[in-house]
């Protein structure tokens, strides 16, 4: 039984090892096929030609390409992901992995753990029950789910903000100065996560409530749970039956969007001013600040491949069918 | 045999190059048409232009522009390009027909100047349209060597005479709208806006309550700053902070005259060649150590010295910077100039402690900056806040009165006003946008201020490849600034003709030189220059400058009618548009012939293959 599990989480972590490898192979190519001669396109053109060759020299880019390429993985085994061309001087370590990493952390998690969450519940209720109710929730949600992030956004900003002040417009905190408990700071943190959070609960929730809805209204109709039925289990335990099917829905949702615990949501980050990855992300985008886009595309890859292990492992002990699967095999 | 086969080959293969050539053989007309124009001239005037779409005022006036110019025949391709991959095409390989952007404004009239110096059209040079003329060269040069200020006028007059039917077409200078909390009073309005770069007044004697905690000044900018580096900063955001924790050595006043600063006084001896400062002597650095000519002569030989962004200007002036005393400093200059000092109040250079950066390279990070200005630095969260803390020992007494500014990071414009409503800031950096005015305007809480802003938004063509002055003539004139300013910035703009501007350089600005709207002058000058406008195509095309008006009729392109003037000058020339209503079909026929020359020609040689097999 463990040897079994051992041989099953050893495969996956190859080919997890094998994906994130490719994938730093694959930012450090995309970079540098992105049209035009990096030098001319990274270094603010209006930079004097002696400065320039200072530039390309010390980001260096007069090396050949497969030089490059060493020294770019040897230096993320060290961890140094290079300086940034925007933030003029500063590690791209300090510009990334801080503050901003925290708050998209901080900000992502709870917006998808809440709206996974829900959606589970509300899709497992709405599958099961599949009457009038049931479809006229869903359309409710397709509807939410298809409204503009920005509006929805402004919409919330303006409404729950300015006209009736229950949140602050914009920032992740009120105090900028001074002695503040770290209680209070981490109050007035949350209240600032309010507007955000409700943004992306409206958005993420009926991705979740849509597949797992589906899930078990397919279900809902199979044989086993007629049997159910007629051995005379209530709804309620019935559901407490099929909620599997449901989880391991959810799961495979949150393993493919966990990008996004890195990735950040651009817009909602950018108009609530969430100093996060996202706004990051567009910000280096518009102005080509190529080391920082590789380490947050690295991190992407890490995340993901991480996450889709754990959520293998998940599997594993959820669905008898993926540990009979090694059984079967042999 | 083969022989034979080849014969046949090579016959009708010739029937198909005859077929094809028959319809520019059998006319004349086209001919003309295809008539080239002189070199720097386009056969068709038909352009395309780069434009930056997140910069809305140059975007949407570029708009504006392309269609004021397709009204007298002037196709613009408008093609917009993300910064990344226009500035390059611009400033380094200059691969481009036209474009739209703005430039920054400066009360130093030599940087407009010198962009239109032919030593500056080279990659990363400032003459990004490749503007060369001698006598412009010449100009340019003597107001740089200007001993006074009358002297520079006149150059710089004759200089805008020249430049006036350049490459460079000045559009407008916008208006900075600033929206306010009204509690806040005492700024000063200068051009640029109250609380911008070469504007040092407000945020000393802003308040907005007489107890010294309430007075926390809180701003938004739309993106973080990009470096705390006096010496490499480069762009206005950064700026805008270190011109509160640093000082120059000369300031501006209002009126951007040069007055004393961090020197009390100045002498100038040796005819202009030496400029003698003499430093005030309670002025201290952040850490509590004071402000010597040590400090002074150290800052500006490594900022030279260093090929440093920010005193790249000064090294065509300076020669040499000695300490006299350790409170007097000289400054030897390569030739006398008025404009020297005047490079060195706007230049944004600031004195830097010495025994800071003595040890230090010069180049990028400075992550605590610590100098002699009004405040003093607290605390940076990147991408989200700076703070700022007023300076106790600043050397104007009495000053600031705000004590903490709050340099907000809110990338959202929308959000940034919806912020000053509620007030949990006091302003924003950025000029608001004009459609938010009218609610501003209601809202008993906010006050809205317009000063001239920092931007001339311009179009400019690229001389490498057009250089007939003519054309740019005629667009001067085929554009209605007010129709653009209308358009583009709603109303809140200035339109501007000439190269400098009296917003910004005052009496130096040639208010001589105007154009006002005349599309039909436009057309006047473009049929002169041999262009007639073709009506299918709506666009322009070269005929050449033709003796008799018979040739030019006669082809396919009729001459642009509309005035009085232009209607007798088409009954004039009836009889040559008649032999063109003859001539077209004729054109048709000899297409119709040679086509079926080529059908045939295919045919037999099909029929001939096919009965070798």
């Amino acid at each position: 039984m463990v040897e079994r599990f051992a041989r099953y989480l050893l495969s996956r972590a190859i080919q997890v090892g094998i994906t994130v490898f490719l994938g730093i192979i694959a930012s450090f190519i995309l970079f540098r096929l992105l049209p035009g001669d990096p030098t001319v396109s990274i270094l603010d053109p209006r930079v004097p030609p002696e400065a320039r060759e200072e530039l390309i020299r010390r980001f260096g880019l007069d090396k050949p390409l497969y030089e490059q390429f060493l020294l770019y993985v040897a230096n993320l085994f060290r961890g140094d992901l290079g300086y940034s061309f925007v933030y003029t001087g500063t590690p791209v370590i300090n510009v990334v992995f801080g503050e901003r990493l925290f708050n998209t952390l901080a900000l992502m998690s709870s917006g998808m753990i809440a709206s996974a969450a829900l959606g589970t519940i509300l899709g497992l209720i709405m599958g099961f029950r599949a009457g009038l109710d049931d479809k006229l929730f869903t359309s409710l949600l397709y509807l939410i789910a298809s409204a503009p992030v920005f509006w929805v956004g402004l919409l919330i900003q303006f409404s729950l903000g300015y006209s009736l002040g229950l949140i602050p417009i914009a920032g992740t905190t009120s105090y900028y100065y001074g002695e503040v408990p770290l209680l209070i700071y981490f109050a007035d943190y949350l209240h600032h996560m309010i507007g955000p959070l409700i943004v992306l609960i409206l958005f993420f929730t009926p991705l979740y409530y849509i597949y797992v809805r589906n899930v078990i209204s397919g279900i809902k109709s199979e044989d086993f749970i007629i049997t159910l039925r007629a051995i005379g289990l209530s709804d309620l335990r019935i559901l407490a039956n099929i909620s599997r099917y449901a989880l391991i829905a959810t799961i495979t949702l949150l393993a493919n969007e966990s990008a996004l615990l890195v990735v950040g949501a651009v817009f909602t980050e950018t108009i609530f001013g969430w100093n996060g990855i996202g706004r990051l992300l567009y910000d280096s985008i518009f102005r080509a600040d190529y080391p920082v886009l590789q380490a947050i595309f690295i991190a992407t890859i890490l995340v993901v491949a991480l996450a889709n292990l754990v959520a293998d492992i998940i599997y594993y002990f959820l669905d008898p069918r993926i540990r009979l699967e090694g059984l079967r095999r042999r | 045999m083969i022989i034979g086969r080849i014969a046949v080959m090579i016959s009708s293969l010739a029937l198909v190059i005859i077929a094809l050539a028959a319809p520019y053989i059998g006319s004349g007309s086209i001919l003309i048409a295809q008539r080239t124009p002189p070199s720097g001239l386009p056969q068709e005037l038909q352009f395309e232009m780069l434009s930056l779409p997140w910069f809305p005022q140059s975007d949407k006036a570029a708009e504006v522009v392309a269609e004021q110019l397709s009204r007298v025949g002037i196709k613009i391709n408008l093609v917009r390009l993300e910064s990344s991959v226009m500035y390059p095409r611009i400033m380094q390989t200059f691969d481009y027909e036209t474009f739209a952007l703005a430039v920054s404004q400066s009360p130093n009239p030599l940087g407009m100047l010198l962009a239109f110096h032919s030593s500056e059209d080279r990659p990363g040079g400032s003459n990004y349209w490749g503007f060369r003329n001698v006598e412009m060269d010449s100009m340019i040069d003597r107001a740089f060597a200007a001993k006074d200020r009358e002297e520079l006028r006149q150059y710089a007059m004759k200089a805008q005479e020249i430049a006036f039917k350049g490459p460079f077409i000045p559009l407008f200078i916008s208006q900075n709208i600033q929206i306010i909390r009204a509690e806040w009073k005492n700024y000063t309005l200068m051009s640029g806006g109250i609380v911008e770069v070469y504007n040092r007044w407000s945020l000393l004697y802003m308040y907005k309550s007489d107890k010294p905690e309430e007075n926390v000044f809180r701003i938004a900018f739309p993106s973080d700053i990009l470096s705390t580096n006096p010496f490499m900063a480069n762009d206005l955001r950064s700026l805008w902070v270190l011109n509160l924790l640093y000082d120059p050595l000369v300031a501006l006043d209002p009126n951007f005259n040069v007055i004393p600063w961090i020197a009390e006084r100045w002498d100038i001896k040796d005819n202009g060649k030496t400029y003698i400062f003499y430093l005030r002597n309670d002025v201290r650095f952040h850490d509590g150590s004071p402000l010597t000519a040590d400090d002074v002569v150290f800052t500006f030989t490594a900022g030279m010295g260093n090929n440093t962004v920010r005193f790249a200007a000064l090294r065509k002036f300076v020669d040499s910077v000695e300490k006299i005393d350790n409170y007097t400093v000289a400054f030897r200059l390569k030739e006398p100039s008025y404009l020297f000092l005047l490079t060195l109040a706007t230049g944004l250079v600031y004195v830097v402690p010495k025994n800071t950066w003595v040890d230090k390279p010069i180049d990028w990070g400075n992550p605590s900056p610590v100098g002699t200005g009004p405040f003093r630095w607290f605390s940076r969260k990147q991408g989200e806040s700076i703070v700022l803390e007023r300076n106790p020992d600043y050397f104007i007494k009495d000053t600031p009165r705000i004590t903490r500014i709050i340099v907000r990071v809110i990338p959202e414009a929308e959000t940034r006003f919806l912020a000053i409503k509620r007030g949990e800031i006091d302003m924003e950096r950025y000029s608001a946008s004009p459609s938010l005015v009218p609610e501003a305007q209601k809202d008993p809480n906010l006050r809205v201020i317009t000063t001239p802003d920092i931007w001339l938004v311009y179009i400019a063509f690229n001389y490498r490849r057009v250089n007939d002055t003519r054309l740019f003539e005629a667009i001067n004139y085929a554009i209605d600034r007010e129709e653009v300013i209308k358009r583009s910035v709603g109303g809140y703009g200035l339109p501007v003709y000439a190269i400098l501007n009296k917003e910004w350089h005052g009496d130096l600005a040639n208010t001589n030189i105007k154009y006002e709207y005349n599309p039909q002058k436009a057309r006047e000058i473009l049929q002169s220059m041999g262009y007639r406008y073709d009506e299918s195509r709506k666009i322009m095309v070269y005929v050449g400058v033709q003796e008799t008006p018979r040739e030019t009729q006669a082809t396919s392109i009729a001459t642009y009618t509309e005035t009085p003037a232009n209607r007798t000058q088409t009954t004039q020339v009836a009889q040559p548009t008649a032999t063109r209503a003859v001539e077209a079909p004729a054109m048709n026929l000899t297409g119709v012939i040679a086509l079926v020359i080529v059908v045939v020609g295919v045919i037999a040689l099909a029929i001939y293959l096919f009965k070798r097999r």
